[in-house]
């Protein structure tokens, strides 16, 4: 399972460069992101999955998230409604690695299934890599555009 | 506390304190009466699906309601500042129920473009302050000198055609400029709080590098092209001035006598827009109806603003025939057979953000700098994906 910030997405499609592989899940609130992109460019992407879709999304766990990190982080401007897409990966990367509260946080997507693979998030953006970096440390695997 | 809630699941608390400050944000619209507010403090218990729907109908953003009172008080008071940094504080709390000052949501949708707009632009603009440093009588020259002004365009053509050609010197000396829009729903659209609109004023917002000017234009019943002409120069002065403590009303004309610098500018605007060497051949002629009208079809004044010119220039002698000249004043009337078709999105978009700041803002997103969100928020202080598509097919896009 990946996140992938759309900055990557863009870059994908401007180089015709695929994305690595796995279901790309992608919050409710970024996906006309996601769209707008694939439009713009003629492009698609293949296995895109809206979070709200998977098994056991709880839509007040991921907002509580979503509280939570909007008033951590001091980056995000109301004047010029900037670093909204920061705080909705990282409410969504904290529901996929705790199963939405169901478990503790955990190294792996082992969602009952014995999946021993990790969440990757592939972004290049510095504050975002920051912030996912002090709120997962290793739970997760962050790369960058270049990286795969 | 009211609780928050989807699909019967409690989210978080809001502290009933906090709705009250967020609602405050634009006073002078009334919010808090709003059935949604009113409903959620009689239940303790609001839905996140009609918090996004009532965010989308008043274009504020819904995450606002998340914050924890702390960091509400820090997002309010930046809000607060920045209006603070553009205007003089007399003019931001001005505003009043007989509808002179401005609009703080208009204030605040202005301030958002230019912020937008300034990315990307260093140099100081030459005009800002540079009427300071030269003599009273110099001022009318300086600016048709500055903003290349050809004196054909101001004593021929239709008033709408020169609106359009004066905006478009002035974007291109980097002092944008904004009008009001009703159509498409770029403000807030229900009656209740347009109502708050329509007596907004023209205003300028300070920045020494890229100024805005607001136009009410076809938010104010009374904006005839002319009198937008008016306003555009009388605060063009004012920014050449450094000036940022004034409005400019409808009724301009009724209120310059009450301030001297207000007063002034009319003046400017007046010589530049009514040169003396038209006025000058009817001194020792009694100024009648036909003159007045004349000279207000001739140039891009309305039949009012004339008459306050040429008592200003001594043409008309007494308060009486002033006061004669003024009331015999027919106003134009809209034709009630005429219902102009609502203009395209792009159009109204285009209007309002300015069109400099809309070819930025089409540049940011066809170079993939604005992503479609911000954008959003930027342009329709929402996220309206139906609207956005209409934009953007109608730009190119």
């Amino acid at each position: 399972m990946i996140v992938v910030d759309s900055n990557t997405v863009i870059s994908c499609f401007k180089d015709k460069k695929s994305l690595p592989i796995g279901t790309l899940v992608a919050p409710d609130d970024l996906i006309d992101e996601y769209l707008i992109a694939q439009t713009r460019h003629g492009e698609n992407i293949p296995g895109v999955q809206l979070a709200s879709n998977l098994s056991g999304y709880d839509d007040a766990y991921y907002l509580q998230q979503y509280s939570h990190y909007l008033n951590s982080y001091k980056d995000v401007s109301f004047v010029q409604m900037r670093g909204f897409a920061d705080i909705s990966i990282l409410a969504l990367v904290k529901c996929l690695v705790n199963d939405f509260g169901k478990r503790a946080d955990q190294l792996t997507l082992d969602l009952g299934d014995n999946n021993l693979d990790k969440l990757t998030v592939v972004t290049d953006d510095g504050e975002l890599r920051t912030k996912l970096s002090s709120e997962f440390s290793d739970q997760i695997n962050i790369i960058g555009y270049s990286d795969f | 506390m009211i609780a928050l809630k989807t699909h019967g699941k409690k989210i978080i608390d809001i502290d009933e304190t906090s709705i009250d400050k967020i609602l405050n944000v634009y006073s002078d619209e009334s919010l808090g009466y709003r059935s949604v507010f009113v409903n959620a403090r009689n239940t303790g218990e609001l839905s996140i699906a009609d918090l996004k729907a009532e965010c989308d109908k008043i274009l504020m953003p819904w995450q606002l309601f998340f914050l924890d009172p702390t960091r509400l008080d820090n997002v309010i008071k930046n809000i607060a500042d920045k209006r603070a940094s553009k205007f003089d504080n007399k003019l931001i709390a001005s505003r009043d129920n007989e509808g002179h000052g401005i609009s703080l949501r208009i204030a605040d949708k202005v301030i958002g473009f230019q912020e937008f707009a300034l990315s990307g632009i260093t140099l100081q603009n030459s005009f800002c302050g540079s009427l300071k440093n030269s003599k009273r009588d110099e001022w009318a020259q300086k600016i048709i000198e500055h903003f290349e002004i050809e004196s054909t365009i101001l004593s021929s053509g239709k008033k709408e055609k020169t609106l359009g050609k004066l905006i478009e010197l002035v974007e291109a000396k980097n002092i944008r400029v904004a009008r009001g829009v009703l159509a498409n729903k770029l403000l807030p659209a229900e009656n209740t709080i347009r109502s708050t609109y329509r007596k907004s004023s023209g205003f300028a917002v300070r920045d020494d590098k890229l100024p805005y000017i607001f136009l009410p234009s076809e938010i104010n019943d009374n904006e005839t092209f002319g009198r937008q002409i008016l306003t555009l120069v009388v605060l063009l002065v004012l920014i050449g001035l450094d000036d940022y403590s004034m409005y400019v009303t409808g009724n301009l004309e009724l209120y310059i006598k009450s301030k001297k610098s207000l007063q002034q500018a009319f003046g400017v605007a007046n010589e530049i827009l009514l040169p003396f060497s038209e006025t000058d051949k009817y001194k020792n002629t009694k100024i009648t109806e036909t003159i007045r009208d004349s000279l207000a079809d001739r140039f891009m004044l309305t039949p009012s603003a004339v008459v306050v010119t040429l008592r200003q220039r001594g043409l008309i002698d007494s308060d009486n025939d002033q006061r004669a000249l003024f009331d015999s004043i027919i106003p134009k009337k809209a034709d009630p057979k005429h219902h102009p078709r609502s203009p395209k999105i792009d159009t109204s978009v285009r209007k309002l953000c300015g069109s400099a700041t809309t070819n930025d803002v089409v540049w940011a997103l066809r170079t993939d700098n604005l992503k479609s969100i911000p954008a959003q928020y930027l342009i329709f202080g929402c996220v309206d994906k139906l609207k956005f598509a209409k934009f953007k097919a109608n730009v190119g896009l």
